[in-house]
């Protein structure tokens, strides 16, 4: 079901290619205020030698430049990859409205993947964020930085590393959206994708 | 403004059952202290300096802090990974006390390096210490012991472990026999060093039991005197910054990077989300960026004046080998940033028990400078010292 979260995340993905295209790890974002982009982002540690320079921070910023901080309330996030404990944090402080992401972020992620920042207790209040969008593409995105990069260490990896893989696990969407939510975010489709992937795995663990 | 007196809570570690594992030297309790601060200082005039009260310090007092002889910083660690028991499977057996020796250099020669680290394990145990299932069998006059062979892990096959222990069975004297003995049997063991002499006694009852040799992880108790000389000057430095930033209507937070090689401050840093219209305006967040500015500067510089040379002049990555100091508990976002840019120390004052990202007690209780599932570790310390003077920023700030 492509939706208006789609177009938008195309946007991210847009950006996140020109991260690739830098020699960045490739994340690119988009924040939207009443159906509009506002700032791209695309993540800049490698070039400004800061490791906080993600495509998060540099979006916002931009805003900044020209809004009140008070404009986030209103404003919708779209990211290729799930923001880290940091910029889950720092959106949180931002009190953004939602966030919608590509794929997870196994090794930092702030919002289900490593903490639940967006959604635990704290002093400002949680925002939701919804992952799925273009996710294949984002993974692949990745796959295909950090290939470059192994090619490129002074000792290439064996040479199982160097393919580029193509299958996807599948997305644990339970993991970071309330069951209620699902149909509405993501269609009925979703909903019967996820009950026959469950059917499934029952299946095989009776085997 | 005058001072108000002891309104405050209270800042200290020993207050919040945080896991903090060093009873540094006072022994006053922090319980029921008054603390004096200033009161909501966010809009303090200038005339509202920092005083100091008898025990108390505070900025512009020169080098009041450093006088203090006694300990002045707790490590503040999270112990997640190893609360619970792990347990691995081990092959032991029973043998003659005798002999135990010979045994042991044995299978020192014979068996393959062990996948897991069994040295927090003791390798020999009485028969009438052992609370293992099989150990009511009639005690003979004969001093046997359970020894403790290797992993399963290491040696799967219980053929082998026969087979190994096979040449040390004509050791023993014909007049002794008992069938356990050189019998390969499963124990359960655990997994990994306990931290506690309790909890070592708890995860040795109906296990292999563990040796406690005090606190196995080689965690600093204290801070070298050296460096907590050092952190106390850079504290002071702290307390100047935030009254500078008090005075200039920023939030009082101060943070400092700091290259412990040389001592130098990298980098200085106050919080501006006042002035820059941006609640991520963090001392912690400028202060990393300032650490990359310098070293892309100097990268330039180095560009310039070295044309034609190839020799590779040694170039810093992010924060790493430098040191983070600041006024309050990082926030989530500072904290995480300082995981990124691979900070190798924290050192700060006050706790933030509504929004800090360390302190177990803190927030979420997120810990994460110690989180196992994060690529990069630091340590963290917290001032324990005698009352420092400052300001009051309230609970709800991320600091």
């Amino acid at each position: 079901m492509a939706t208006v979260h789609h177009e938008f995340m195309k946007v991210a993905l847009r950006m996140a290619n020109l991260a690739f295209e830098s020699d960045e790890v490739p994340v690119g974002c988009v924040y939207v205020h009443d159906g509009k982009v506002i700032a791209e982002g695309m993540n800049d540690t490698n070039r400004s030698l800061c490791g906080t320079r993600h495509a998060e921070f540099l979006g916002m910023e931009k805003i900044l430049e020209s809004h009140s901080a008070s404009i986030f309330e209103e404003t919708d996030l779209y990211v290729t990859v799930e923001p880290c404990v940091m910029c889950a944090s720092a959106l949180r402080q931002l009190k953004i409205r939602a966030v919608y992401f590509g794929c997870a972020n196994d090794r930092f992620g702030g919002c289900g993947s490593v903490l639940r920042v967006n959604s635990d207790p704290g002093v400002e209040r949680p925002f939701p964020a919804y992952p799925g969008f273009y996710r294949e593409e984002a993974i692949m995105l990745l796959r295909r930085f950090y290939l470059q990069e192994n090619e490129k260490a002074p000792t290439p990896k064996t040479k199982k590393s160097r393919e580029l893989k193509t299958d996807f696990s599948p997305l644990d969407l339970g993991k970071y959206v309330p069951q209620a939510e699902i149909e509405k975010l993501y269609g009925k489709e979703m909903l019967e994708k996820l009950a026959a992937a469950a059917a499934e795995a029952d299946e095989s663990d009776s085997m | 403004m005058p001072p108000s007196v002891g309104s405050s809570r209270t800042t200290t570690a020993s207050t919040t059952g945080t896991e903090t594992y060093l009873h540094h030297k006072h022994s006053h309790s922090h319980h029921g202290r008054h603390h004096i601060s200033l009161s909501s200082s966010l809009n303090a005039s200038p005339s509202t300096t920092v005083a100091g009260v008898s025990g108390v310090l505070g900025p512009g007092k020169g080098h009041l802090l450093t006088n203090s002889s006694t300990r002045s910083f707790v490590q503040v660690r999270l112990p997640h990974e190893r609360e619970e028991l792990e347990l691995v499977d081990v092959w032991a057996t029973l043998i003659p006390a005798r002999i135990a020796s010979s045994v042991i250099s044995h299978l020192r020669q014979e068996l393959p390096n062990d996948p897991h680290s069994l040295l927090h394990l003791r390798r020999l145990v009485k028969e009438t210490e052992i609370n293992l299932q099989d150990s009511a069998h009639k005690a003979s006059e004969q001093v046997f012991l359970h020894m403790l062979i290797c992993s399963i892990d290491a040696v799967p096959s219980e053929d082998e472990i026969r087979r190994t222990l096979q040449p040390m069975t004509e050791l023993l004297a014909a007049k002794i026999s008992d069938d356990r003995l050189f019998v390969p049997v499963i124990r359960k063991a655990p997994k990994y060093p306990a931290l506690t002499k309790q909890q070592s006694k708890e995860w040795s009852n109906g296990t292999w039991p563990i040796m406690w040799r005090g606190n196995p992880h080689a965690i600093i108790s204290e801070l070298p005197s050296e460096d907590e000389l050092l952190y106390k000057n850079h504290i002071e430095r702290l307390l100047q910054l935030t009254e500078k930033a008090c005075n200039e209507g920023e939030i009082p937070i101060a943070t400092l990077i700091v290259d412990p090689v040389t001592s130098e401050i990298v980098a200085s840093a106050v919080d501006t989300r006042n002035s820059s219209n941006n609640p991520l305006a963090h001392s912690t967040m400028t202060c990393i960026a300032k650490v990359a500015e310098n070293e892309r500067r100097r990268r330039e510089c180095e560009v310039a004046t070295r044309e034609g040379t190839t020799e590779q002049l040694p170039q810093a990555y992010l924060c790493h080998n430098l040191q983070l100091i600041t006024t309050h508990e990082p926030c989530a976002m500072c904290s995480m940033a300082m995981v990124h840019s691979r900070i190798s120390r924290l050192v700060y004052i006050k706790n933030m028990p509504q929004s800090g990202g360390i302190d177990r007690s803190s927030g979420a209780g997120y810990g994460i400078h110690w989180n196992k599932q994060l690529n990069w570790r630091f340590e963290a310390w917290k001032w324990e010292g005698q009352d420092i003077l400052m300001y009051d920023i309230g609970d709800a700030i991320n600091a």
